[in-house]
């Protein structure tokens, strides 16, 4: 099954991002995050995100548009990457999710991405 | 009142799992007593501490659940009267036990079909963490990574499961006892490593519900006190467990090896080697005693200086003869590593069927150290990148972090 896995960062791990001492083993922690997924052969994409203060959030209403200064929700974690993988079932997934570099501090959301299959049952 | 209270507190986690196997031995509906059980201790809250707390604590708790069940029984008769779910006539004839204060211990009746068989093996451990001890379903579930709603209702499927086939509420007779209660130590042992991949010996791990399975393996020895590998199990966990405090010091990850060892806790290692010197009693070799073995032969290195590297080859060598598990596997590599064997650690490692380590923290972490040793720096270095990729705590991610930085420049500490 396909699952995205969504880093909520904490605010102290969003910070490392812009300390010089810090940012090797963040960095770090990341990368190889991301190498034991594509080693393990259930990595199928995702991305970094820049930090939420570059946010722009978007609504159209009564025919409307507006746009404000992001993030959206006003949530202490916030978006710092994904990642799409492929694996049996969610237990494996959950297992990714408490090895994401984001679960010490933030959280990880586990999202199913419906198959094919399920949409034509 | 605060008194009434801590009564209440105190016998709800020492008399929980007694007065559920009671219940569910004379109902064989886990649930039911669950509910009985649950109902009785708000009871108590609300009474107690208006009328003070009965000298019996748990008889009392008995006796208002049985009520319950009883009154639950009455109501599924005038349902249907075909189906009698409780036997009231035997339960007053129980009341006259009650009356003594004192009532049987049937929690390794409980182990044992908690450990049925016919329960599928995910559940095992979860049924008994929630019967014998009363933890919540979404306190289990974290521990194993699962969904709390998933859980709950994998437990509820199990408990029905048990009352629909009639698994029977026993001790099974001897022939069959000792395979049967391998199930068990099974099941008390995955909570030990309880949302892990697999037990990488008994360091490393200090997640899981490590207490709530050394209780499992206490009642399991004072229950069936002639199984030797109840003993093994003690030993292994205690072991494990009096290595808490130096395992993570000043929130940095500490290896075996460089531990502190005026950090453990001495009287628990004692506890320990009581442990398995009963077990030894038996001459009845068995995994988890084998365990035991090997890490009482890691406490006796540092504690009385002794070099029981070639003890911890023979331990694992024999390990894997009877449990062949990648854990063992992989500390038979560390083992050789330790002794200086690289080499050969290399190969042990090497015949590990790749698909079974994608998760294996322990396995990539050893790898990386045994490629560094045979320097062997690229491979190293991809194997640290790994190992820490499986990480789940910045204390270890860092504790690799320090090592792979030795692979650049060999002479930082």
């Amino acid at each position: 099954m396909k699952l995205l896995i969504l880093a909520n960062e904490a605010p102290e791990d969003f910070a490392l991002r812009d300390n010089k001492k810090e940012f090797d083993g963040y960095m770090g922690a990341w990368y190889a995050f991301g190498a034991a997924m594509t080693e393990a052969g259930v990595h199928l994409g995702g991305e970094a995100l820049e930090p939420p203060s570059t946010a722009t959030v978007v609504s159209v209403r009564d025919g409307v548009r507006r746009v404000e200064d992001g993030p959206y929700p006003d949530a202490k974690e916030q978006l710092g990457g994904f990642a799409v993988i492929d694996v049996p079932d969610l237990e494996t997934g959950a297992e990714w999710a408490a090895k994401c570099p984001a679960a010490e501090r933030g959280f990880v959301d586990v999202r199913v991405i419906p198959s094919l299959e399920d949409h034509t049952k | 009142m605060t008194d009434a209270r801590i009564v209440a507190e105190y016998a709800a986690r020492e008399s929980y799992g007694r007065l559920l196997a009671w219940l569910t031995a004379r109902t064989r509906d886990v649930a039911a007593a669950e509910d009985a059980l649950a109902d009785a201790f708000r009871a108590a809250l609300e009474h107690w501490p208006k009328t003070g707390a009965p000298d019996s604590p748990e008889a009392w708790l008995l006796t208002t659940a049985r009520r319950k069940l009883i009154d639950q029984a009455r109501r599924a008769r005038t349902r249907d009267e075909s189906e009698p779910t409780l036997v009231l006539a035997a339960e007053e004839a129980d009341a006259a036990l009650l009356d003594e204060r004192e009532f049987p211990d049937e929690r390794l009746k409980l182990l044992f079909v908690c450990a049925h068989p016919a329960i599928d093996k995910t559940v095992r451990t979860p049924l008994m963490l929630q019967t014998v001890l009363g933890l919540d379903a979404a306190r289990i579930a974290s521990a194993f990574l699962v969904a709390p709603a998933t859980m709950a209702q994998r437990l509820v499927r199990a408990k029905r499961k048990i009352k629909d086939a009639g698994i029977p509420f026993e001790t099974p007779e001897q022939d069959e006892f000792n395979a049967r209660l391998d199930d068990v130590l099974d099941a008390i042992y995955a909570a030990y490593t309880a949302g892990w991949d697999a037990a990488d010996g008994a360091d490393a791990r200090c997640g899981g519900l490590t207490r709530e399975a050394i209780f499992l393996a206490r009642l399991a020895v004072e229950t069936a006190p002639n199984a030797p590998e109840a003993h093994g199990l003690v030993a292994l966990l205690l072991h494990a467990e009096a290595r808490r405090n130096a395992r993570i010091v000043d929130g940095r990850f500490v290896a075996l090896a460089d531990q502190d060892a005026a950090l453990w806790d001495r009287e628990m290692i004692g506890t320990a080697e009581q442990a398995l010197a009963r077990a030894w009693t038996f001459s009845t070799a068995g995994r988890f005693q084998i365990e035991a073995a090997i890490q009482s032969a890691h406490a006796a290195a540092k504690l009385h200086d002794r070099d029981t590297r070639n003890d911890i080859l023979v331990l694992y060598r024999r390990l894997i003869e009877l449990a062949p598990s990648i854990g063992a596997r992989v500390g038979y590599a560390g083992a050789l590593a330790a002794a200086g064997e690289n080499g050969d650690a290399l190969r042990a490692l090497d015949e590990v069927e790749q698909n079974r380590v994608n998760r294996y923290q322990a396995y990539w972490a050893v790898r990386a150290h045994v490629l560094s040793a045979l320097e062997r720096p690229d491979e190293a270095l991809a194997a640290y990148t790994r190992a820490i990729g499986l990480c789940e705590d910045n204390a270890t991610r860092d504790f690799l972090r320090r090592r792979m930085a030795k692979l650049a420049r060999p002479d930082t500490p």
